[in-house]
């Protein structure tokens, strides 16, 4: 109960939420973070991804028909879980990886989630755009995502450095692996529903034409 | 829970909430042009399952709210979707939804319409797709022609197409596909003269959205039988975004100025009050 109350009490001292000062003080953020040696339960565990969901299904519709219902909302959640998913797969791989842990497994996939802000930003910054604009630049938008593609990047990096206890080398080839596998599966789902790779390399083509 | 996520949850609800009190479909009178009923009709939408972002019922409900009388599910290489389609479009009142796929190939891109079974587009011609799409009853249509489609060079395969896509929603992203579809066209027209103007939104999951650019078809009845029918026998018309006609000059002349609606906002003021408190409800979420 005390350490719960420990965790509890830790974002409350910043007006700003954990995830965002994990997003522009990755290291000084999880440090802090990680320092109490808490049991987390599901809920707390499950909060987090919770949040990406939310944003995701939020974004979804505003993005596609720039309105958002109760029924939108809670179709889209159904139908973008599996991203949550994925990405909690791909997490708990990533953190099994380290046995030299500072953090149990539901509390080291809690602070996992916790750079999700990145990505976050970047679907709101979509959403906002098509909301304002159904002609917004899908292009730019989608190229746009090379931001949080690289500032993740960072923010695993920190991660794995501080909640894995991994080396500088060791949290490097974990980011890139991540990296690596987050946007192998996106561009095989992708190519996927689109009808094969070729329509991806054609696209890419495209883009640089 | 803090206060100030649990506030911003609050808002998210709040936005939803006033999202969906203020969701009406407005009610549409049918249009006739000499014997025939115009539809309104957008044959190239993506669903989910799959690579859309919308399930087939609410496609439905966007289709009313963009007033079309008819839609067709049309995901790449899978028919999913569209027999979901199928199914959802027996119940109830509402759009037309007609069952179909987008048959993928390096070499073509090709909306089947009424069919059932998906068409493996990697592995057949464009010829041997569209005898395929016809065996099962459905209807061929060249999806967005271009250069990058070599399978449309050869006019013994045009001439075996039902439909051609003079409008896409594309041509506001790039003028030259504009000027490649117009030529298409025209070149489809010397091959087949019945073959059907189509305009269709390609809507996957973001905009321009469903039925910016769109099909009139002149039917008999306002069935999907009466929709194959029209598109067959070339009685259809393209429509841009911007209102300009492709297709048979007789066509244009018999519609006149009876044209059918176009989306209407019922509620512009609260839609847009709704996304921007459930915006910023998700930002606070995150950022609170």
């Amino acid at each position: 109960m005390r350490a719960q109350a420990t965790v509890e009490a830790e974002p409350a001292r910043d007006a700003l939420s954990a995830e965002v000062r994990i997003a522009f003080a990755p290291d000084k953020t999880y440090l802090e973070l990680v320092s109490g040696h808490e049991q987390i339960g599901v809920w707390r565990m499950l909060r987090r991804p919770l949040i990406v969901l939310v944003v995701i299904a939020t974004a979804v519709p505003i993005m596609a028909v720039q309105r958002i219902t109760l029924a939108l909302f809670a179709f889209s959640t159904v139908s973008f879980g599996f991203v949550v998913l994925i990405q909690m797969v791909v997490g708990a791989a990533i953190i099994a990886s380290a046995p030299a842990r500072r953090a149990s497994m539901p509390r080291a996939l809690d602070l996992w989630f916790a750079g999700h802000v990145p990505y976050s930003f970047w679907l709101l910054l979509v959403a906002a755009a098509f909301a304002a604009s159904p002609y917004a630049s899908l292009d730019a938008l989608i190229a746009l995502a090379v931001v949080p593609a690289v500032w993740t990047a960072v923010v695993v990096a920190a991660f794995c450095r501080h909640v894995l206890g991994t080396s500088r080398g060791g949290a490097r080839w974990r980011a890139t692996a991540h990296f690596v596998v987050t946007w192998a599966i996106a561009f095989e789902l992708l190519a996927l529903s689109a009808g094969g790779w070729f329509q991806i390399t054609r696209s890419v083509t495209r883009f640089f034409e | 829970m803090r206060s100030t996520r649990a506030a911003s949850a609050t808002l998210l609800l709040a936005g939803m909430a006033i999202g969906s009190a203020a969701d009406r479909i407005p009610a549409r009178s049918a249009t006739r042009a000499g014997d025939y009923l115009v539809l309104s009709g957008d044959f190239h939408v993506h669903a989910s399952p799959g690579d859309g972002a919308l399930s087939p019922w609410m496609l439905r409900a966007e289709a009313a709210r963009a007033a079309l009388d008819v839609i067709a599910v049309t995901n790449h290489n899978q028919t999913f979707a569209g027999r979901l389609a199928n199914r959802v479009g027996e119940t109830g009142d509402g759009p037309l939804l007609i069952g179909g796929e987008e048959i993928t190939n390096p070499q073509y891109h090709m909306i089947a319409v009424g069919i059932a079974r998906t068409v493996r587009g990697g592995e057949v011609s464009a010829a041997a797709a569209i005898a395929d799409v016809h065996a099962q009853g459905g209807v061929a249509i060249a999806a967005h022609p271009s250069h990058r489609f070599p399978a449309y060079n050869d006019d013994a395969t045009v001439a075996m197409l039902d439909g051609v896509e003079a409008a896409h929603s594309d041509i506001y992203r790039d003028q030259a596909f504009r000027k490649e579809l117009a030529a298409f066209f025209e070149r489809a027209q010397r091959v087949n003269p019945d073959i059907a103007a189509i305009g269709s939104s390609d809507f996957h999951a973001m905009p321009p959205g469903i039925g910016r650019c769109r099909t009139y078809l002149f039917v008999r009845e306002r069935t999907k039988a009466g929709v194959l029918d029209a598109i067959r026998r070339g009685r259809t018309l393209a429509v841009d975004g911007d209102g300009h006609l492709a297709g048979d000059p007789s066509l244009i002349q018999l519609l006149g100025n009876a044209r059918p609606a176009g989306r209407v906002d019922t509620h512009p003021a609260w839609r847009r009050l709704s996304v921007a408190i459930a915006w910023l409800g998700a930002l606070g979420l995150v950022v609170l």
